[in-house]
Parts: C-alpha cells; structure tokens; sequence
C-alpha cells in the first residue's frame, strides 16, 4: 500500500452536482483519503459542489474556493472545477477556518490557524494551504495572523479566492459550510518532504524612485513630482492611456511598480490612477520615503519564474519524486501571458513529471518559508508533495 | 538593466516601518506594528518587545509563559547568544530602548543581521521609542478629553435632569393651583385638565385616577386622560379584568407601585391582566383622604417599558396628595354650601315672618290707635253732652235739651256702628261669618236699600239694574255690601253715585258702585281693602268713617265666593263679583 497519494479530478460540466461528484471521481485515488482540496467556477453553486463531492467523499476534510479560472494538468480553464485528493497513511490533516474577515482580518488569520496547533511537531514536514477571501481586508494581515499562531516552522501556501473578476464576492468552503469573508486554512503534515516556490518574473528597470508622498496603496508623488505624469514618461507612454482607469489598468498591466525588500522585489500591481489627482492607486502599500521602480516584464520572463518556482519547490523534497503539485497562479500572470499561459501549465506538468497537477488564478498569492511576510501579487507560488 | 544596489533597501525597510508607525495611535498598536514591522523588515522568524523585563510582545513565538528552548528554537539563528532581561540567552540581535527602558530583538534563521542591519535596527528602535512617548501622550491626551467628555455627558445630564426638574416643578405649580384655586362645581374639569398636562409633559400614554366604595375592592376610572387615538378604560376596571386590588393592598403599605415592564410582576395571573389591558409600564400611587385610601393615581404606558425617574414618581405622589386634599375641600366646601344655603333661606323666611309680624305689629298698633281714636271720639261727645245735661239741664231751654240729646243719640249711634263694623271684621276674620247664601233678585234688594237705608245719607243715588239680575249670596251680606260702598263714595267722592250690574258669563255677575270724584289716589290704592285704611283726599271736606267699611266688604265678597276690585273710570270705580245662582227660574 501506497503510504502517500494524491489525485486530481477535473470536470466542465455544466451541473454543478455533477461536476463535484465527477471531480470527486476522478480525484480517489487510492485508498484512506484525508483532505479535498477543490476549486471551482464562481458560475457554480458552491454547495451543489460540495454535496456532488461528498456523494463520493462523504468523510473527508474538504476544504475550497471560488477562482478566476481552474489549472489542472491538461491546462488552464474557466468554467469548471478541480478537486485535488491527499491520501495515505503518510499525511496527517486538519481542517479550520475563521470568519469576519472583513471585520477583523488579522483575527481571522488567528481563528483559521488555532486548531491546527496540534499537527505541528507531529511530524517532520508540515505545511498550511491557505484560502482567503481577498475581497476582505488586508491580506497581509491574516498572514500575520497565521504567523503569530503556527509560527516560524510551518510554511504557508495559498491564495485568494476569485469571482471570474468580477471582484464582487468570492465564496470559500470548509467541509460542509459555505461561506464569504473568510479564511479556511488546511494544514498538511507528512514524513516526506514538502517544497513552496514562489517567483514573479519581473525586473525593475531603470533608477529608483523615491516615493515623496503616498498615502497607503495610493502613490501621490515620486521624486517630488505627480506619480502618474512620472510614471508615463518614465515608460514613453502616450498620455492617451491615461484616459480612464480601465485604460490605465490594461497598460498597466505589463508596467507594475516594484518595491526592493532586503533579498526580493515585490510587485505593486497598478489597478488605477486619479487624473485630477495625478496619482497612482496600487493593489498594496507603497511606502513614503521608500523607493519604488518601474518593472519590466514579458512572456519569457513569465514563464521564466515558473520554471523558476518550481525547480524552487522540486529542491525542497531532498531528491524525492513529487507526488502531486499545486498552483496558485496571479490572474494577471494569466493577463500577461495570454494564450501563452497554457505553456506556463505544460511547463508545470512537466516540473511535476506525469505527478498530478492542480490549482487556481487568484486574486493574490500565500506564500511564507522564512520570515513572517508570506503575502504576493503577480507571482507563481507552486507547493510541491513528495 | 539596472539591479538595485544592496545598500538601497534599508531606505525602504525603514520608511515602511515609520509609514506603520505613523498609522497607528494607542500604545498597543504602536507595539504590534514596531514588533510585527521590524520582523517583516528583516525577513526575520522571531522578534520581541520586552519592557522592564516584561516580554509584551512577540512574532514567531508566544509572548505569555515562553518556553526558554522554544524561544531559541524559534530564532534559529547563528547569531551569537545575547542575554535579554525577562527573556534569558537568545541568539537574536538587539538595540536597547530608553525611557522607557527595553529591547527589541530579532533573530533570522537565514544568516545573522550585518551590521547595516543591526543600525536599522537601532534607527527603528529609536523612532519605536518615540512613537511610544506620542502615543502615551496621545493616550493622556484622549484620557484628558474622555474625562472632559465624561464631564461635559455629566454635565448635559445634570443640566437635562435640573431642566426637567424645572418642568415638573411648573407642572406641578400649575397643578397645584388650579385644583385648589377650582370652585367645587370646577373641579372635575381641573382633575381632567391636570391628567392630560401629566401625559403631556412625561410623554405618556394614560393618567387614570380610579377610586373605589369604602367598603369595596372594586375600582373605577373617576377620570382619566389617555393620548390622541387611545380609547379610554372607561368605567369598571374589575369588570375589564384588571384585578387592581393587589396594588391598593402594596400601595396600603408604600408610598408608589412602579413597573418599569412586564417582565418584573412576578404573579404571572396579574401580568396576564396587564397586558390584557395594554398596560407595559406604570407608577400607581395612593390618594389619601384624611386618613382612608380612597383611591389611586396611575401612570401607563401602553406599549414601551419606562425606567421612571425618581423625581416623576415623587411628582406623581405630591400629586396624589393634592387630589386627596383637594377632594376632601371640595366635600367640606359642598357641606359647608350647603349649610349656608339652608341658613341663607331659613334668614330669609325669619325676614320675611319678621316683615310680617313688623307689618302685623304696625297695623296692630294702627288699629288700636284709630280704634281708641274712634271710639274715645263718640265717647268724649256723649260724655260731655250728658253731663251738660246733668249739671245744667234745668237751666237750658228745651230745644237746647232735645239738640244735646240728639247729639248724644248720634253719637252713641256712631258708636254703635262702630262696634258692629269690628265684630263683622273680627268675624269675618275668624271665619265665623259663614253667611246663608240664598238666590237674590238684586234690583229688589237695590230698590229697597234706595228708599230705606240710603234715602238719608245717599240721596243722589241712582240704581241701574236689570229686573233679571240674580246673585246666589246671603241677602244681608249684599245689602251691607252695597250700603258700606255707597256710604264710602258719598264720603269720599262726588255724586252721582251710580249702582249698576251686569252678567260677566255663565257663573258670575259684576256689582259696580261708581262716584264721579276725584278716585283713590294710585299710591294708596295696593292698600284699600285693609282694616283702618283711610286716604287722604284733599278734598276740602272731613271724611269720617270707621277705616273698615271697604275690608268688610272683600270679607263679605269673599265670603259669599267673589271678589272684589277697584278701577279708576272718572272717579272711584268698585267692582264687586258675585256667583250667579245655578238653575234660575225665570220668575
């Protein structure tokens, strides 16, 4: 007997009892299954999902979230649902969630880690999938909040819920509630090795910026000058793009800001700007008195930090073959890439060589090793089982 | 392509952790965000904020009761081991804080701060220290202006309570005067009035006074407001299934009743009733009078609960004991009315018997005066002449003699009259002088008078009656009725005196005695049928007459069941009335 597996099932119909049900199917793979992992369509019904899965899974620790769109190994895809199974005497799982986010997201975080104390130290190689509703509040918050209770030996990997950007609401379910604001968190303990990547692909270009005034994620100038009138020159853009939010945000899009950390760059997705104001809003604190950079992306780069990302987690398992992978994968890497993104998939498939692969677009990526920052934007963060 | 140089990222380390700094204001949050911004910075696992050997705060271990191993297990570090008061050996780095004294301490596993780091560090620590000071002065500042909102709540409540106070003091003024300044015809409409100023001004929904008998524990609304759109209890309570008893056994021995709501009446039947008659919340107080509970004073709110204030159940008690006060005046008032009623009438009826006695008295002594008057006159002449008689009767000539003796018949004939004049009054008056009514032809009666009676004393007479005239009186009475009219006309008036008479209907006849005089003054006339009544007529002739000749006659007129009147008609115009004899058979 196997002491460890995981499967995946994927499924595009068109009843969503019938999807759960076939990705229940298609992911029992073995005998002893411990923990559902499903990700699914914001068009279907989320309970009709759980109860087609728990037709088949009736016991298991199920855990899931709406996305911007599914990723299993046959490629990317909208409309339909995955569900990826761990099974085996080799893991050991616990489920939790914590709710209000968007009254208290730190607590939150705090709620959704505290019953998991327990699978740390039971065995050697442990880890926490996170699914966070990132429509409510800080993110990087329930990290901290995460953090404070599992502390620095449990990593953390995962990502925001999605609503097909429709970026209204996003559902999240643990076993059989389903539910909006919240954090639902499943940690995953194993004798054998488990590997996090996480990469961007993007290069800051040029000198710095320093950031003469911003407030929170609005940045209002850079180098004593009104950000957005820096920011297009910066790039030679036609002040044309900056007619709307829309427009800006679709240019946006290949051009984010960059912030140097200590040993990273981290992504400050340009969402809109204020043309009276001439400023830029991001999707994360962009600090004052910091430096910012104009980053430089493509395809290549992209695709880059996928192989990247998992070489990254395929190192962590000590030589062991993976079992199963799983994506979390930033909607605007999906954006960027275009009909591209379905060689990001191959390129996992192949990292994960014939093991099953699984995972969603998010609205944000978790991602925590060392440290206690684990939040992202427009990065790759892939979860490699052995 | 340009890579960042190295050295650049502190810049932005530190200004991310004075931009979270900057956003945060109590003590607690500055501590949080330094201890959670100062690991995040240095990708460290572990960092700790300990004060005065105090762990307050921790990342990447528990801060309460850590476990010396745990700690270190936590930082997994190669830094060299350092001793941090309350924490013990960790391999972390530190900056020491001043004032208040402390350390901050983060530990990487990766690799070990470098030296650039560890004076970012420092400046974080530093600007940590300071944004402590701004927050416990921010937090003095916030006490200071909680405790001056506190005062200015404290205020505002005390200025509202003395505000209401003042309301409910000129509420109860007002009350106070208009039931005890209320005549007692006045004050139910006050007791109605000050009910509905009650309401009003405590925002009510009822003001119910209920009595009971004092021999009964059934009640009844004596009066009662209730708001706009609220039917009213009306009438019996008991019979609406209130069983108010119970309260007038709690008032007996307290001062008010208050519910504040439903909930707090315990008997579960009464709550019951309570609600049944859409009562949530109520004072109920005791009206005293004098020293027996004679009813109660009841606030009611239909539908909310009211924590009631003690000064509105105060108010309501002084209330009560107005009511009752006032009440017990308006009854004292009411018998005291009364009483002077009966006294102001019974002052009358003595006034009016007093008047009349006054009246009798006077027309007593008048009668005894003229009485003595008129019969010393005759007497005094008889005297005088008989004596002149005795004495010098053999000295006076014979026609001398008989002129004295007529003189002395006359007057003795005066006398005469006299006397019968007053048994008649007196007999009349006494109902003594019935009469034996029988049907007179009058012009017989007349006719005879004419030539027999009056032919002296009233020659110029005339008599002007139909042969066919009949009265049903005694014959007597007619005749001295006429007799007493003609001598009162020739006296008094002027001739002719004519004697008429005519049928007035079916059952009477008129017997009308007229002169052509001057006629009886108006003034005197309201007295002419009365005893000794005799006006002046200022005719140049003494008229002498008994002064009872005309009461006579409305005796005998009366007597006989008619009546008599006098008319002015050039002259002096006496009407008598007489019945006319039933069945007259036409002789």
């Amino acid at each position: 007997m196997r002491e460890r597996w995981v499967g995946v099932g994927a499924s595009q119909a068109t009843d969503p009892h019938d999807a759960g049900r076939e990705i229940a199917q298609g992911a029992l793979s073995g005998p002893s299954p411990k923990l559902a992992v499903t990700f699914f369509s914001d068009d279907y019904d989320a309970a009709a999902i759980r109860d087609g899965i728990r037709s088949v899974l009736p016991d298991v620790e199920l855990v899931g979230c709406s996305t911007a769109g599914e990723i299993a190994a046959a490629g990317p895809g909208t409309s339909g649902a995955v569900l990826t199974v761990f099974g085996g005497p080799g893991f050991d799982v616990a489920t939790a969630c914590g709710e209000r986010a968007d009254e208290d997201t730190r607590q939150a975080g705090v709620d959704a880690a505290a019953s998991l104390a327990r699978l740390v130290g039971e065995r050697e190689h442990r880890a926490v999938i996170v699914l966070s509703d990132g429509l409510a509040g800080d993110q990087e918050e329930v990290v901290r909040g995460l953090y404070e209770q599992l502390g620095s030996a449990v990593p953390l990997v995962g990502g925001c819920a999605g609503d097909d950007l429709k970026m209204v609401r996003t559902t999240q379910i643990h076993n059989d509630r389903i539910l909006n604001n919240a954090v639902v968190t499943a940690a995953l303990a194993s004798d054998a090795p488990l590997g996090v990547g996480v990469r961007h692909g993007w290069r800051p270009v040029g000198d710095p910026m320093l950031v003469t005034s911003s407030r929170g994620n609005v940045v209002l100038r850079l180098d004593d000058r009104p950000a957005l009138d820096v920011y297009l020159e910066r790039l030679g853009a036609d002040p044309s793009v900056a007619a709307d939010d829309a427009s800006i945000a679709r240019f946006a899009l290949t051009h984010p800001l960059g912030v140097v950390r200590r040993n990273r760059e981290e992504i400050r997705f340009v969402s809109g700007a204020d043309l009276e104001q001439r400023s830029l809003t991001c999707i994360a604190n962009v600090p004052q008195g910091g430096l910012t950079w104009i980053m430089d992306g493509d395809d290549e780069s992209v695709l880059h930090a996928t192989d990247d990302a998992c070489a990254d987690a395929l190192a962590q398992l000590d030589g062991a073959a993976p079992i199963g992978f799983l994506a979390f994968d930033c909607i605007a890497r999906r954006e960027v890439l275009g009909p591209s993104v379905a060689n990001e998939v191959e390129r996992i498939a192949t990292h994960a060589g014939g093991a099953p692969v699984a995972g969603f677009y998010t609205y944000g990526e978790i991602a925590r090793t060392h440290g206690s920052r684990g939040f992202h934007n427009q990065t790759l963060v892939v979860l490699a089982v052995s | 392509m340009t890579a960042p140089r190295p050295e650049i990222w502190p810049a932005t380390e530190l200004a991310e952790f004075l931009v979270q700094l900057s956003g945060v204001t109590t003590v607690d949050d500055v501590v949080r965000t330094a201890v959670g911004s100062a690991a995040e910075s240095f990708d460290a696992e572990v960092a700790a904020l300990v004060f005065d050997g105090r762990v307050v705060r921790t990342i990447g271990f528990p801060a309460g009761d850590h476990d010396q191993d745990q700690v270190v297990a936590a930082c997994r570090s190669d830094t060299p081991v350092v001793t941090v008061p309350g924490l013990g050996e960790v391999p972390a780095t530190v900056v020491s804080l001043q004032d208040p004294d402390g350390w901050l301490l983060v530990a990487r596993a990766e690799e070990p701060l470098s030296t650039v780091e560890a004076g970012l560090l420092a400046a974080m620590g530093r600007s940590l220290t300071l944004a402590l000071r701004a927050a416990q002065l921010v937090a003095g500042e916030r006490e200071l202006r909680q405790a001056a909102e506190q005062q200015a709540t404290q205020n505002k409540r005390l200025a509202d309570a003395i505000a209401q106070h003042a309301v409910l003091e000129q509420f109860l003024l007002r009350a106070a005067r208009n039931l005890i300044g209320a005549q007692p015809s006045e004050l139910d409409r006050a007791i109605r009035a000050t009910l509905g100023q009650l309401g009003d001004t405590l925002g009510l929904d009822r003001c119910v006074l209920m009595t009971r008998p004092p021999d009964g524990d059934v009640l009844s609304t004596r009066h009662e407001w209730a708001r706009a759109g609220l039917a009213g209890f009306g009438g019996d309570l008991d019979a609406a299934g209130i069983h108010v008893a119970s309260w007038f056994r709690d008032l007996s021995t307290t001062q008010a009743v208050v519910i504040a709501a439903p909930e707090e009446i315990v008997d579960t039947e009464e709550r019951a009733a309570l609600q049944a008659l859409g009562i949530a919340a109520a004072v109920v107080v005791p009206v005293f009078r004098g020293s027996t509970m004679f009813g109660a004073l009841a606030l009611i709110n239909t539908q909310t609960a009211r924590d009631w204030r003690h000064e509105e159940v105060n108010v309501l008690r002084v209330l009560g004991e107005v009511l009752g006060s006032t009440l017990d005046r308006r009854e004292a008032l009411v018998a005291l009315g009364l009483a002077n009623e009966q006294l102001r009438s019974s002052n009358e009826d003595l006034a009016r018997s007093n008047e009349q006695l006054r009246v009798l008295s006077a027309s007593k002594d008048e009668f005894v005066s003229m009485a003595s008057h008129e019969l010393r006159t005759p007497l005094t002449s008889i005297l005088g002449f008989t004596e002149t008689l005795r004495r010098h009767g053999d000295v006076l000539g014979e026609v001398q003699r008989d002129s004295f003796l007529d003189a002395v018949e006359r007057h003795a004939r005066r006398l005469h009259r006299l006397v019968a004049d007053l048994l008649d009054v007196s007999r009349i008056e006494s109902g003594k002088s019935t009469g034996v009514p029988s049907t007179v032809r009058l012009r017989d009666e007349l006719d005879a008078l004419v030539r027999e009676d009056l032919a002296i004393h009233a020659p110029h007479v005339t008599v002007d009656v139909d042969p066919d005239l009949y009265v049903f009186a005694d014959p007597d009475h007619v005749r001295r009725i006429v007799i007493n009219l003609v001598e009162n006309a020739s006296k008094y008036g002027e001739p002719p005196i004519e004697v008429a008479a005519h049928d007035v209907d079916q059952d009477t006849l008129e017997l009308i005695v007229r002169d052509h005089g001057p006629g009886v003054p108006s003034a005197f006339q309201s007295e002419l049928f009365e005893k000794f009544t005799q006006a002046s007529t200022g005719v140049q002739r003494e008229a002498t007459g008994t002064g009872l000749g005309l009461a006579i006659v409305r005796g005998l007129a009366h007597v006989n069941g008619g009546d008599i009147r006098y008319e002015d008609r050039d002259g002096a115009c006496f009407v008598v009335t007489f019945r006319r004899p039933q069945a007259v058979a036409t002789p």
